[in-house]
C-alpha cells in the first residue's frame, strides 16, 4: 500500500553511503539496504518580539519529533516533496499533534527567552503545521558481530542502531 | 629550575606540560578523525 | 565625567553595534542566536568562549591570590587549565548522548529524569539559583572595583553603576554575546594580558629572576605550602584546591538546544580543544602577574587591584581605559550567562511548577527578569556592606555547586545502580558539607579543603542512600546502556556519529525488530515525554 505523504528529498544516495563507510571501516561490507521514513511535526511560528533596538518579526521553525516529543530548532524554510512511501517503510507517529503543538511552544518560548533575550514577546503564532518524514537510511554491517547504523539522508549525519 | 625549590618545580612545573600534550592529542584526534567524517559527507 | 568612563561607554556602544550588525545580519533564520555560533569557525567560537571565561576570577581573584599567597595560589590554576579537558574526556559525550536520549534540556532537568524524581529537581534547582547568583556576586564586586579604577568614582557608586548596567544588559540584550563581539573582545584582552606580561617580564628579570626576589623577601612565597608555610604538609587542601576547578568544572550548570539541520550542519566538537589550548596560554599568566606585584608594586593597597593597577602602569590613558572596558565587558558577559540560568532555573523549575502551576509563558518571562532585577539588588548591597574577596567568594560558590552537582552528574553516567535516594543523599551531603566546612572553618581544624571534604562526603552519602532507593526504572537502564554503548564501532567511524540522533536511532532499531507495526508499549516505555 502505498501512500502521499510530504518528506524531505534524499540528497545522500545509497552508493555514496556505502562507500564513505567502506572508507571508514574498510574490513566490513555496509550496505544501505533501505529507507525508514520517521515522523515529525513541523510547525512555523510567526514570532514577533521587542528587544532593544531590534524588534523581531520573523519565522521560527521547530521540529517534534512525533514519537517521542522530543523539540528541536530548524530552518525555517525547508524544501519539501510529496512522495509515496510504502507502509512497511514508514514509522508512525506516536504522539498527537495538539500535544506536539504544546511541546513546540514551550520549546520556542523558552528558546525566546533564553537564548535571544527577547524583553517581552508580544506575539507567537503558528503558521503552519503538518506532519512531515524524513527519510533515514538503515545501513547494515555484513559482519556478524558488526554494529549497523542509520544514516540521515539529508544531511549524511550517522548514528548507531 | 627557575630559582624555584625543588618540591615546588617538581610538582608544579609539569601541569602546564601535561595539560597542553594532553589538549594537543586529542586536538589532532579530533582533527584527524574530522576530516574522514567530512569525507564521508 | 572623566575621560576613562567615557571610553568605557564607547567601548559599550561600539560593542553594542557589532551585535546588531551580526544580529541583524543573522536575522534570516533565528538559528544564529540559538545555536550560536554554529557556522562560525572553531577559533572564533573559542575566543569568544575564552573571553567570557575570562572575567572577574581572572582578572582579580586570581591575581589578587597569588599577590598574598605566592606560589601556592598556582593550584588552583593548574587544576583551571585542565578543567574543561578533563570534563570533556569524562563526562563529554556519554552525558550529551544521555541527555539527548532523554530529551533533557537543563542540566536540573537531566538530573531529574535521570534519577525520576522531583526532589532532586527542586533541590537542584534550589542550590543552583543560590549559587549562581552568588557566583554573580563576585564578579559584581570584580566590575565595581574595575569601575572604580576606571572612573574615580567611590567604590559605592562604582558599584551601583556596574551592577546596574550589567543588570541592564542582561534584562534588555545580551548583545555581547554574540559570537563576534566576543570574539573581538577575547582578541582585546589576549593582546591586553600579553603585552603586560610581556612588559612585566623584564622588569621582574623572567621567571628566575622573579622568583631570586621572591626569595629574598620571603622564600615561603616559593613554596607549595602557602606564604608562612601555613598549609604546611596539608594535601587535603592541595588536592581540594587542584580539584575543584579540575573536576569542579562537570558539576556547572550548562544549557543545550538540540537542532536538527535541515540542510546539513557543522559540529564545533574544535572548539572545545581550542579553547582548552587557549586556557594553557592565559590561566597562569595573570597567577604570574600577580607574583610579579609583589615586587614591581609592592605597596598596592588593594591585592585585587593589582591587574588595574598594571594597566595603568603599562599602558598609556586611552589604551588603558580600553582594555578595562573589555574587562567590564568579559565580566558582563559572564555575568549575563550566571543570571540568565539562575533566572530561567527560578521561573521554570521552582515558580511554574509550584507557585503557579498555570503560569503562562509571559508571566515566566516576567518572572525570570524580575528574578535578575532582585538578585541585582541584593548583590548591591552584599557588595557595599560585607564584601568578601573576589577569590574566596567564587571558589566558595565554584564549590558548594561542584560538590552538589558533580557526584549525581558522575553517577548518572557511569553508575547504573544509581538510584534517586543515593543521588539525593549525594546532593543534599556534598552541599551542605561545604557550606558547613566553609562556616565553621573547619580547614583549619582538619586540614580538609572544602571542595575536597564536600567530594568526599557526597561519594559516601551516595553510596550509603543508594542502598535504600529503588532501582532505576526500564527505560532509564535502557538509556544507561545506549549512552553507554558502542564498544564495537571502529574508532574511526565512532568519532563521526551525530550524537542528536540517538532517540530516533532507537525508535528505528524498535521499529525495525518490530517490523511492520510498531508495537506500542515498546515506545510508550521508551517515550518520556516533556514536562
Amino acid at each position: 500500500m502505498k501512500e502521499q505523504v510530504l518528506t524531505q528529498s534524499i540528497k545522500f544516495e545509497k552508493k555514496e553511503i556505502e562507500r564513505s563507510f567502506m572508507k571508514l571501516q574498510p574490513n566490513a561490507t555496509f550496505s544501505a539496504d533501505r529507507i525508514i521514513y520517521y515522523p515529525y511535526y513541523y510547525f512555523i511560528y510567526n514570532v514577533k518580539a521587542k528587544r532593544l533596538f531590534l524588534p523581531m518579526d520573523e519565522k521560527v521553525g521547530c521540529a517534534v519529533d512525533a514519537i517521542n516529543g522530543n523539540g528541536s530548532l530548524v530552518d525555517s524554510n525547508p524544501k519539501w516533496e510529496a512522495s509515496e512511501i510504502l507502509e512497511g517503510q514508514r514509522m508512525r507517529e506516536y504522539q498527537a499533534l495538539e500535544d506536539c503543538l504544546t511541546i513546540s511552544k514551550s520549546f520556542i518560548y523558552r528558546s525566546l527567552s533564553l537564548k535571544m533575550r527577547m524583553l517581552s514577546v508580544s506575539h507567537v503564532k503558528v503558521e503552519k503545521q503538518h506532519l512531515f518524514y524524513r527519510p533515514y537510511w538503515v545501513v547494515y554491517n555484513s559482519k556478524k558481530s558488526g554494529q549497523d547504523f542509520i544514516v540521515d539522508s539529508v544531511t549524511g549525519q550517522y548514528h548507531p542502531l | 629550575m627557575f630559582n624555584l625549590p625543588w618540591e615546588t618545580a617538581l610538582l608544579m612545573l609539569p601541569w602546564p606540560v601535561i595539560w597542553v600534550t594532553l589538549a594537543l592529542v586529542m586536538y589532532f584526534k579530533m582533527r584527524r578523525d574530522e576530516k574522514i567524517g567530512d569525507a564521508d559527507e | 565625567m572623566n575621560l576613562d568612563i567615557i571610553v568605557f561607554f564607547i567601548y559599550l556602544l561600539a560593542m553594542l553595534g557589532i551585535g546588531l550588525y551580526f544580529t541583524r545580519r543573522a536575522s534570516a533564520s533565528a538559528d544564529h542566536y540559538l545555536l550560536g555560533n554554529r557556522k562560525i569557525g572553531a577559533p572564533v567560537t573559542a575566543i569568544s568562549m575564552q573571553s567570557s571565561s575570562m572575567s572577574g576570577f581572572m582578572f582579580m581573584g586570581g591575581p589578587a591570590q597569588a599577590f598574598q599567597e605566592g606560589w601556592h595560589a598556582l593550584w588552583y590554576a593548574i587544576g583551571d587549565a585542565g578543567g574543561s579537558i578533563v570534563n570533556l574526556s569524562v563526562l563529554g559525550k556519554r552525558m550529551r548522548r544521555m541527555s539527548q536520549l532523554l530529551g533533557a534540556l537543563s542540566p536540573v532537568e537531566y538530573l531529574e529524569k535521570r534519577f525520576e524524581s522531583t526532589a532532586v529537581r527542586v533541590y537542584g534547582a534550589v542550590v543552583g539559583i543560590i549559587f549562581l547568583f552568588a557566583y554573580a556576586f563576585a564578579q559584581f564586586i570584580a566590575a565595581g572595583k574595575a569601575l572604580e579604577a576606571m572612573s574615580g568614582f567611590s567604590y559605592e557608586m562604582a558599584l551601583v553603576i556596574g551592577i546596574g548596567v550589567i543588570v541592564a544588559y542582561t534584562v534588555l540584550g545580551g548583545f555581547l554575546a554574540v559570537a563576534f563581539s566576543g570574539f573581538v573582545q577575547g582578541i582585546i584582552m589576549l593582546i591586553g594580558v600579553s603585552i603586560i606580561g610581556v612588559m612585566v617580564w623584564p622588569q621582574v628579570g623572567g621567571l628566575s629572576g622573579l622568583n631570586a626576589q621572591l626569595a629574598e623577601i620571603d622564600p615561603t612565597y616559593l613554596s607549595i605550602w602557602g606564604k608562612d608555610l601555613v598549609y604546611y604538609g596539608q594535601w587535603g587542601v592541595i588536592l581540594g584546591a587542584v580539584l575543584i576547578y579540575a573536576i569542579g568544572y562537570m558539576g556547572l550548570p550548562h544549557v543545550s538546544v538540540k537542532h536538527m539541520s535541515m540542510e546539513g550542519g557543522e559540529t564545533t566538537k574544535n572548539a572545545v580543544l581550542w579553547s582548552a589550548g587557549f586556557n594553557q596560554l592565559f590561566t597562569f599568566t595573570p597567577y604570574i602577574l600577580g607574583m610579579s606585584a609583589i615586587i614591581i608594586m609592592p605597596s598596592v593597597s588593594d591585592p585585587e587591584m593589582v591587574i588595574p593597577e598594571m594597566i595603568y602602569m603599562v599602558f598609556p590613558g586611552i589604551i588603558a581605559a580600553i582594555l578595562l572596558s573589555a574587562i567590564m565587558a568579559a565580566i558582563m558577559s559572564t555575568c549575563d550567562a550566571l543570571l540568565m540560568q539562575a533566572g530561567t532555573t527560578l521561573s521554570r523549575d521552582v515558580y511554574s511548577r509550584f507557585i503557579n502551576k498555570k503560569a503562562s509563558h509571559k508571566q515566566q518571562l516576567l518572572v525570570s527578569r524580575l528574578c535578575i532585577l532582585v538578585g541585582g539588588i541584593v548583590g548591591i548591597i552584599v557588595a557595599v556592606y560585607e564584601p568578601p574577596t573576589v577569590f574566596a567568594l567564587v571558589i566558595f560558590a565554584f564549590g558548594v555547586l561542584g560538590n552538589t552537582f558533580m557526584v549525581p552528574y558522575i553517577a548518572s553516567v557511569y553508575s547504573k545502580k544509581a538510584n534517586k535516594i543515593g543521588v539525593l543523599c549525594g546532593m543534599v551531603g556534598g552541599s551542605v558539607t561545604n557550606i558547613v566546612w566553609e562556616l565553621f572553618a573547619f580547614q583549619n581544624a582538619t586540614e580538609i579543603h572544602p571542595f575536597l571534604a564536600g567530594v568526599l562526603v557526597s561519594l559516601i552519602a551516595m553510596l550509603i542512600g543508594n542502598k535504600f532507593g529503588t532501582p532505576p526504572s526500564d527505560p532509564i537502564l535502557n538509556a544507561f546502556d545506549l549512552a553507554k554503548e558502542n564498544k564495537r564501532v571502529p574508532k574511526k567511524l565512532e568519532k563521526g556519529i551525530f550524537d542528536d540522533l540517538a532517540p530516533e536511532a532507537r525508535n528505528i532499531s524498535c521499529f525495525l525488530e518490530t517490523n511492520k507495526d510498531i508495537q506500542e508499549s515498546a515506545i510508550v516505555n521508551w517515550s518520556i515525554k516533556e514536562t
